[in-house]
């Protein structure tokens, strides 16, 4: 075959003037690339930043956090607080500190008569329940244990300390007061007095994350071992994952993720449909002078001067909508966005296809039949 | 363009007989020929296949053009289509862009060309409206002009006046054969239409035989 009398800018603006020229099919493609992206991309923005917002829930409830205690409280071992408090600077663990149960009482002088068991802590704490450290003596309690009594954070107050002995001393300290913390049960409901612990403690809580669950379980039991070599116990806070979700694969294995393939499906369907009503229209064309490529070009012309105003409509709907509905901006925008390119991408490829399929002889094209 | 044929034969898939049968004409440089016979005769699908609209079964057909050189139908002929096929939602000048297109014609002389050929059709005032609300006639009109707008030297002509009353088809067969040096191979119903050819074929059980009727007033 000789050479398209058809340049490419020719095609090209024969594509757009098909496109401006279409009138009802033309909005009617824009109108399915708009609702079929908005549907792909909102249903997987909500889809992935549900996910993200439970793991996030999950992670703040200590999926990474473990305790770590002595191999037996019987053999007198206890843990040592500088290789607790040194473990922070460990590879893989962002936080860590030492608790050591005390006999003791606490009452703030608001709420006299409330006493509340107090462990004293290691510095760690405050890293560890990310929380900024008072300039002066502070004294940390979850909203479980503060709430009742009143005890508002930032609160500057006197607190009395009762030892076993029944001995009182007072002290000042201004109230740290955590939401939710990922803590031990036993923390949960006491008072935790940050201190420069020496010795030896009752137990070790550190903080990992996501990669390094898997190794740290094993550092840290041989990194605070008995002087006898006995391997600490390790426990995870959370024993179960009660979300019910495996996190580490639920998004990969999310079934929205190729939400974008029935997208493609459902366009390309579209897209296919009007082309072989329009079969007549393309053997005109080749009749006159527009050989195959000059065809492809037109039709990628029209396709994109129609689906990117319906994309970039469903792209905003999508948006509004997932930011609307609570969805998380970053998520949304990064899912939508990906979801219709990936769509968009998939249809241009399939529409190259469907412009070379045969059409039969060019005189029936041309007279419409079969 | 000179145009030869040699033993042309095609018949459809699952026909019970041959359309065309060991066909064979001359038809000379800048000169025009008509091909007449009943419906179902064969005149369209002989076209087609001079054309390169079918794909030939068996036989040879040549396109010389005055330097000895062949060519291939579809890269120097244009067309009168028998069916109106215009593009409907497109304007009429568009759809007559078309036929200087094919000679490679940038846009905006092409749009001139198409200008000449709608006000020899008699459709200058239409130029911008729709293809598709034209009429019949109005439609075929176009694809004369579609035709005119080009300069190849080889035009295929399906039935291009049956839908056109007589005055408007003297009209337009006197810009058709206006076209001085170009080759035309007609096919029509039309008895006028045919006379004015140089040549005239009845197409009989699958081959040409020649009509004293050709009167040669094209010129």
């Amino acid at each position: 075959m000789s050479e398209s009398p058809w340049p490419v800018g020719l095609a090209v603006s024969e594509g757009v003037a098909n496109a401006r020229s279409g009138r009802w099919v033309s909005l009617i493609i824009v109108v399915a690339v708009a609702w079929i992206t908005t549907g792909v991309g909102l249903a997987n923005a909500l889809e992935v930043s549900t996910l993200s917002r439970a793991e996030e829930e999950w992670i703040a409830a200590g999926a990474f956090v473990m305790s770590i205690e002595p191999a037996s409280h019987e053999t007198g071992a206890r843990i040592d607080v500088a290789a607790c408090e040194r473990l922070s600077q460990t590879d893989g663990i962002s936080a860590s500190f030492a608790v050591a149960v005390t006999t003791a009482t606490i009452e703030p002088a608001n709420a006299p008569g409330t006493l509340t068991t107090l462990s004293e802590v290691s510095p760690g704490i405050y890293p560890f329940l990310d929380v900024r450290e008072p300039t002066g003596a502070g004294l940390v309690a979850t909203a479980t244990a503060a709430g009742p009594i009143g005890l508002a954070d930032g609160e500057d107050t006197i607190f009395t300390r009762t030892d076993a002995s029944g001995t009182s001393t007072p002290m000042r300290a201004t109230a740290v007061i955590v939401d939710r913390a990922a803590l031990s049960a036993g923390l949960e409901g006491s008072f935790m007095l940050p201190a420069l612990l020496t010795g030896e403690a009752d137990s070790c809580h550190v903080r990992t994350d996501a990669a390094h669950i898997e190794a740290v379980p094993t550092y840290v039991s041989q990194a605070l071992s008995a002087p006898d070599g006995t391997l600490a116990i390790v426990r995870p806070l959370l024993s179960t994952n009660t979300y019910g979700l495996d996190f580490a694969t639920a998004y990969s294995n999310r079934i929205l993720t190729g939400a974008w393939a029935g997208g493609t499906v459902a366009l390309t369907a579209l897209w296919a449909l009007v082309q072989r009503a329009r079969r007549t229209r393309h053997a005109i064309y080749q009749t006159f002078g527009a050989h195959s490529r000059a065809r492809l070009t037109m039709q990628l012309t029209e396709w994109a001067a129609l689906s990117l105003p319906g994309a970039t409509w469903g792209w905003g709907i999508a948006t509004s909508l997932a930011i609307g509905l609570g969805a998380d901006p970053g998520i949304s925008l990064t899912q939508i966005t990906l979801q219709i390119i990936a769509t968009w991408c998939a249809v241009s490829i399939a529409i190259v296809a469907i412009a070379l399929i045969p059409v039969g002889t060019l005189l029936d094209a041309l007279k419409d039949r079969s | 363009m000179r145009l030869v044929a040699e033993g042309l034969h095609f018949s459809y898939p699952g026909g019970d007989r041959s359309v065309l049968a060991n066909l064979s004409f001359e038809v000379q440089s800048g000169t025009s020929a008509a091909i007449i016979g009943p419906s179902g005769s064969g005149k369209t699908t002989l076209l087609s296949v001079l054309g390169g609209l079918l794909p030939p079964q068996r036989g040879l057909f040549r396109c010389t053009d005055d330097d000895g050189l062949d060519h291939a139908p579809a890269d120097v002929a244009t067309w009168v289509l028998q069916t109106v096929s215009l593009l409907p939602e497109r304007s009429v000048r568009d759809n007559v862009c078309l036929g200087a297109y094919l000679d490679g014609t940038p846009r905006d002389l092409a749009r001139e060309r198409a200008a000449d050929a709608l006000a020899v059709v008699g459709l200058a005032d239409r130029a911008s409206e729709p293809a598709g609300v034209l009429s019949g006639g109005e439609g075929q009109r176009v694809a004369i002009a579609r035709a005119l707008a080009s300069r190849r030297p080889l035009i295929f002509a399906d039935e291009p006046t049956g839908q056109l009353d007589a005055s408007t088809t003297a009209a337009v067969l006197d810009a058709f054969f206006a076209l001085a040096s170009r080759t035309i191979v007609l096919i029509t119903h039309d008895e006028t239409a045919a006379a004015r050819c140089d040549i005239v074929w009845h197409l009989v059980d699958g081959t040409l035989v020649r009509s004293e009727a050709g009167q040669k007033v094209r010129r």
